[in-house]
């Protein structure tokens, strides 16, 4: 092809499509002569890599590299829209500094754990990783090994973890950095629904009244979600109120009818306060409730989920250590927790161990729970701006309680304010609560929706269950029934399961700290910037008896800290499928291959795998603290005699016993499916079967049946289809659950059916305590809890005066690991910047764009100071984004989390900032 | 403070140096007669209007001292500014519009004024947005210069339009004269590959906003924007070649962070 | 290169006095045109973008034309090339 040609070629190209897009009708022969020009450009599906919201893109290749990106016209959650991050998609892969070898610690050409990195061989690379993981495996057993993974791996990626971690080396010590996330309100949709995941789906912004915005910068974190809420509102100004509930202004009350800015924490005394008028304005759907709800509550004391001790404390975090076991309680706490005298005393937290304990009340008890939040109180106690009257505030409060309190239709979202909160899961269930009463759940424009901050934080953290206390589709470690129907999947020995739930993020990183956990993989996952309290675990990684593998794109601050860096291939190098936050499961072929010796995580795992036989981890393993029916105590049984008569050998490898199976072989690659694609997984692993395929389908078979049923994999890849939303019952897709003519699951006449089959029988007793421990089944209900108002633990005090909230921002994707590789990116926001009220910066001496020092009990760093921001910030508080490594935010954060769902507080943690 | 200062140390002793090599020339190109400044060679805060500024500038380049963030340059020789003029361009280092006008304060000539009492009142120059290319206009959820601008809100706003069709709001950004103080930080941030938003002096686009104007694009159409990959800024180019990609960058010490680690 | 797929939409009754017009126009090639509604696909080819931006000023003066809207846009020289080159700095 001459260029001319070739030129003219895309100019009918751009004619046909032009004229395509605007409605006008394309001449066959137009089609046609477009459709030669795109002989060189290949366009096909995909999804973007960032945030949950889970927009659909079409990608244009041509001589093996992505050359173009736009978004999908006929994708329903964005009809052609992107935000910046998603037109960058392209770009994310082609940064220079790529990691194309793996890079190991060297010194005389031999692994030295205080060599300088060179790059290795991925033989020498696996054949050190695979030392290290025995010396440890050996002498701690699977207890002292974890794997740290992420919300956005694959679905496929999610699976193959934690199979090889949970069946293969018998280790719970798996668990994804959605744990920092969406922990909190996964617990909370356990505890309420029994099941996991929203209700409701993207399209009930079109059809809401009232949209409640619980802590969540939607126009910065979900922008394309934003712009149809947006739409909705301009589109009835008078109607549709949109109302953002927030700790400091940003960029969402643009648009809000009111902005409530509250103080961190008292959060839950508004939504107590709402649900009390609920009750007083006679607005209970008391239908509904008598019909498909029951009402509970759990205990109080529950700590903050710190360490118990301060043994590994730096000596300026002590104070805030010991209040893990005993805080005072203020006097707002000791009102809403009636018990008024109280107040100023110490109160041990003997809860902490069994925070998620919880039990059948009365109606009666619940109206009586709430008393205390009256309007007078909670306006006292929640106002989070100083320069804002009581009064101001009071009205504000009504409003909101007025505009929840509707006949019309009610839509409530939240993110990470309500979810990284250290009561984190109360709240998410206040949430459900408010909306329970009204029966306002589950249906069109009606719904508490928890948004997502990650591509495939529901897809692979919490479908597949990479959490060290989940199985596949919602089935738990700790569960005898669930182990055993997982050992039928996999077809396993009995008894090879661990049932100890193991580490969530937090505990694994102290581990490396207090030496339970030496052999940590991390793969996706920049933890050692983004976890809270960073600096104990940057120090830690380097004591001589721990190994850390980081499996990463690009160069990163945790491999820095790291023994090995394996080179992995990224989103549109391999097949794969990610999840969405409205259960909608959407796949892309591979497109372009992986620079250099990069290699896809799958293949990495597998490969690994390949290094184990069943004879060194289904043998009897050491397991402390182990007591559990079936199994003897402190170990995990031997059993390779019963795998001996299931077929297996004691030289059976990981790799043959769990993934390489006779069924998964017959699915055969190349697949028609594939439309000329590559797969570099099936070709660097060169068994010839279809390995995406192979094991997408087994993970299928979890979910058939049980409420979470996806589509066949071929079914994705239909030309038409943009996505799943499961469950996908006789081919149709659930677009609401738990309603009737909505969800497949719910029978004709049930009007609505809460399904969840987790915790459905609970003790009974009083607002205090349970009375009566025999569990009472709830089949087909709800609960509706009664949580109360609690401080947080690291309340500002004279020497750290400010309350730090971190979070991100538009521009740039967690810690930036592949957004700051966009130049534009990098160009529009080039350093993290800590926002402030003016006259705070003032009264330091701090002027706008100063650099001044910030400074918690954990570490302290150098920030600009902005004063401008569209964050703006109440006096008392301060923002900071994390993604910026020079400042590395979350170092100064403390890692107090939520004691149920074990997920990090990034919003609460008291700071000093003084010029410099 | 350390690394700043020693930048700005750096930039300074660059800059006097640009100086001294001037003067030789300045009285040349003055006795020549006047040179034009570029549209986008924007004045420091307090300027006098461009024929005034040009005449009753010293060139004595103490408002280029001045500058904390290494803004203002004095222009040379075949420069976009009469030789010896202080200016900057927004797109390389925009201005941070200090409270206290250091370069203004300093200026002995009057060119600048010397009492220039806010600088949110400097009119340095004024935003263009070229809705064509501007990624917010055709229907992205950009919006970055709403951001970046230290007067969001009233220099730049957003509207934001309804697109009924397509579910999705249109954010668009709209510079407001009267409020916009040409700093140029929209500009310098702007991700498209030429600005698509140009602070130009205020006298470039006064009473000429007709040529700038665009009809409302089409709301009929859904807006297709394709991501080109095959070019990259040149300016991030590596230094030197490495064994493996990273190598360099895992063999530092912990970034800076380490000294505040108790 | 630079080429765009842009709407025209003529005033009513002008659709093909004003195409004739926008054909004359240098980088312009008219492909398709709809009387009924007035629309107008163009194509235009310019070497930079800056030139494109002219052009479509152009456009928009022709006599008739009442709006000139961007639909497609393609810019590469070469799409062989590929791409790279992004180190970023980590420290202030």
């Amino acid at each position: 092809m001459t260029s001319l040609s070739r030129r003219e070629f895309i100019k009918t190209s751009i004619a046909a499509t032009t004229a395509a897009t605007v409605g006008l009708p394309v001449t066959k022969a137009a089609l046609a002569q477009a459709k030669a020009a795109e002989a060189g450009w290949k366009w096909d599906k995909g999804v973007c890599r960032f945030c949950g919201t889970g927009c659909g893109e079409q990608i244009a290749t041509f001589n093996g590299k992505i050359v173009a990106i736009k978004g999908d016209d006929d994708a329903p959650v964005n009809r052609g829209l992107n935000c910046i991050k998603g037109y960058f998609n392209g770009r994310i892969l082609y940064g220079e500094d790529r990691l194309t070898k793996p890079l190991m610690r060297m010194k005389d050409g031999k692994f030295d754990k205080n060599g300088d990195f060179a790059p290795v061989s991925w033989e020498q690379a696996f054949d050190e990783m695979e030392r290290q993981f025995k010396r440890v495996y050996k002498e701690k057993g699977p207890a002292g090994v974890a794997m740290l993974t992420s919300g956005q791996s694959l679905i496929q990626e999610g699976y193959v973890a934690a199979k090889l971690m949970k069946a293969g080396f018998r280790s719970n010590n798996i668990d994804p950095n959605a744990r920092l996330c969406m922990a909190s309100a996964v617990v909370a949709f356990i505890q309420t629904f029994g099941i996991d995941e929203p209700a409701n789906n993207y399209s009930d912004i079109e059809q809401a009244d009232t949209m409640v915005l619980w802590g969540a910068n939607m126009a910065e974190a979900h922008p394309i979600l934003w712009s149809r809420v947006t739409d909705r509102k301009l589109s009835n100004k008078k109607d549709i109120k949109v109302i953002n509930v927030t700790t400091y202004s940003n960029m969402c009350s643009s648009i809000a009818d009111l902005e409530v800015i509250f103080k961190p924490n008292t959060d839950l005394a508004i939504l107590n306060y709402i649900n009390r008028e609920i009750i007083e304005r006679n607005a209970v759907n008391t239908d509904f409730v008598n019909k498909h709800c029951v009402f509970a509550t759990g205990p109080y004391d529950i700590g903050y989920g710190m360490r118990p001790t301060d043994k590994f404390a730096f000596e300026a975090e002590k104070d805030t250590q010991k209040k893990q076991l005993v805080n005072k309680l203020d006097k707002y706490e000791a009102i809403a927790q009636r018990r008024p005298d109280m107040a100023g005393k110490d109160i041990e937290h003997k809860a902490a161990a069994t925070a998620g304990a919880h039990w059948h009340i009365t109606f009666d008890d619940y109206k009586k729970a709430l008393e205390p939040y009256t309007l007078d109180f909670v306006a006292e106690l929640a106002k989070g701006d100083p320069d804002e009257s009581v009064a101001d505030f009071k009205k504000k409060l009504q409003q909101l309680a007025d505009a929840c309190i509707t006949k019309g239709n009610l839509m409530s979202f939240w993110t990470m304010g309500m979810n990284q909160h250290v009561r984190g899961v109360w709240v998410n269930e206040l949430v459900y609560a408010m909306h329970l009463l009204q029966g306002k759940h589950g249906l069109p424009g009606n719904g508490a929706f928890s948004l997502t901050g990650q591509p495939s934080a529901c897809g692979t953290a919490r479908e597949v269950g990479t959490f060290a206390h989940r199985l596949p589709a919602d089935l738990l470690v700790d569960n005898a029934k669930h182990r055993e129907f997982t050992a039928k999947q996999w077809n396993l020995p009995a008894n090879t399961l661990n049932p100890k739930i193991g580490t969530p993020i937090m505990v694994a990183l102290r581990g490396l700290e207090d030496g339970s956990v030496n052999f940590v993989w991390t793969q996706t996952v920049n933890l050692f910037q983004s976890t809270p309290n960073s600096n104990h675990w940057l120090k830690a990684a380097r004591k001589p008896e721990n190994f850390l593998v980081v499996s990463d794109s690009y160069p990163t601050l945790s491999g820095k800290v790291a023994d090995l860096i394996l080179p992995t291939a990224m989103i549109f190098e391999k097949w794969g499928a990610y999840g969405n936050a409205e259960r909608r499961t959407q796949v892309w072929r591979q497109q372009v291959e992986a620079p250099g010796e990069a290699r896809s995580d799958v293949w990495i795992m597998l490969q690994f795998a390949k290094r184990f036989k069943l004879k060194e981890v289904w043998g009897e393993q050491p397991l402390a603290g182990l007591k559990e029916d079936g199994y003897p105590e402190n170990k995990l049984p031997n059993v390779l005699e019963e795998a001996k008569k299931m077929g297996y050998t004691e030289d059976t490898t990981l790799y043959d016993a769990l993934f390489a199976t006779a069924a998964n072989k017959k699915v055969a690659w190349p697949d028609p499916i594939a439309k000329g694609a590559k797969n570099s997984t099936v070709d660097f692993l060169g068994d010839g079967w279809f390995v995406e395929k192979a094991l997408f389908e087994e993970y299928r078979q979890f979910t058939v049946g049980h409420q979470h049923d996806l589509a066949p994999f071929d079914k994705y890849y239909d030309d038409k289809v943009r996505g799943l939303c499961w469950p996908i019952v006789d081919g149709k897709e659930t677009h609401w659950r738990f309603s009737e003519g909505h969800d497949p699951y719910v029978k004709a006449g049930e009007g609505f059916n809460f399904y969840g089959p987790l915790m459905k029988a609970i003790p009974s007793g009083n607002l205090d305590k349970v009375t009566d421990p025999t569990p009472k089944p709830l089949p087909g209900k709800a609960k509706i809890f009664y949580r109360p108002y609690a401080a947080f633990p690291e309340q500002p005090d004279s020497n750290y005066d400010l309350l730090l909230v971190t979070g991100r921002i538009l521009e740039h994707w967690h810690t930036g690991t592949m957004t700051r590789r966009v130049p534009e990116l990098h160009k529009a926001a080039p350093t993290s910047v800590l926002c402030m009220h003016p006259a705070d910066a003032q009264k330091r001496g701090i002027k706008h764009n100063d650099v001044a020092m910030v400074e918690s009990r954990r570490g302290k760093v150098k920030m600009v100071i902005d004063t401008k921001s569209s964050n703006k910030m109440p006096k008392g508080s301060v923002f900071a984004a994390f993604f910026d490594e020079a400042v590395q935010t979350n170092q100064l954060v403390l890692d107090a989390a939520d004691p149920i769902s074990a997920e990090p507080d990034f919003k609460k943690s008291a700071v000093k900032v003084t010029k410099i | 403070m350390k690394e700043i200062n020693r930048r700005q140390f750096i930039v300074r002793t660059a800059q006097m140096a640009g100086v001294a090599a001037c003067i030789g020339v300045v009285w040349q190109t003055m006795v020549r007669g006047e040179a034009r400044a570029a549209a986008n060679a924007l004045r420091p805060p307090g300027a006098l209007p461009e024929t005034d500024f040009a005449a009753q500038c010293l060139k004595c380049g103490q408002c280029v001292r001045a500058c904390p963030y290494g803004t203002l340059s004095l222009s040379s020789f075949s420069d976009v500014a009469p030789v010896g003029t202080p200016y900057f361009m927004a797109r390389n280092i925009p201005c941070e519009m200090c409270v206290d006008i250091p370069c203004a304060r300093v200026c002995p000539s009057g060119a600048l004024d010397a009492k220039f009492p806010d600088i949110e009142k400097a009119r340095m120059g004024i935003a263009v947005i070229d809705e064509e290319n501007c990624l917010s206009w055709l229907g992205l959820r950009c919006e970055i210069c709403h951001r970046v601008c230290p007067l969001s809100n009233k220099a730049i706003t957003l509207n934001i339009v309804e697109r009924g069709s397509s579910k999705h709001a249109k954010f668009e950004p709209v510079v407001h004269s009267e409020a916009c103080t040409g700093c140029g930080k929209c500009e310098k941030a702007c991700p498209t590959e030429q600005a698509a938003i140009r602070v130009l002096r205020p006298e470039f686009v006064k009473g000429k906003l007709g040529e700038h104007y665009r009809p409302a694009v089409d709301g009929h159409f859904q807006t297709q924007t394709i991501q080109n990959n095959t070019d990259i800024a040149p300016e991030y180019k590596p230094t030197h070649k490495q064994k493996a990609p990273g190598l360099e960058y895992f063999n530092q010490e912990l970034p800076e962070g380490k000294e505040g680690r108790p | 290169m630079n080429l765009s797929g842009i709407l025209v939409v003529a005033a009513p009754g002008r659709c093909e006095e004003v195409a004739e017009a926008l054909a004359a126009l240098p980088g312009i090639e008219v492909y398709q045109k709809d009387p009924a509604s007035g629309k107008i696909v163009v194509v235009q080819e310019a070497p930079t973008i800056e030139n494109e931006a002219d052009g479509a000023r152009a456009l928009q003066k022709v006599p008739g034309v009442v709006s000139v809207s961007m639909v497609y846009h393609y810019f590469a020289e070469d799409p062989t090339l590929g791409a790279s080159s992004v180190t970023v700095p980590t420290s202030h």
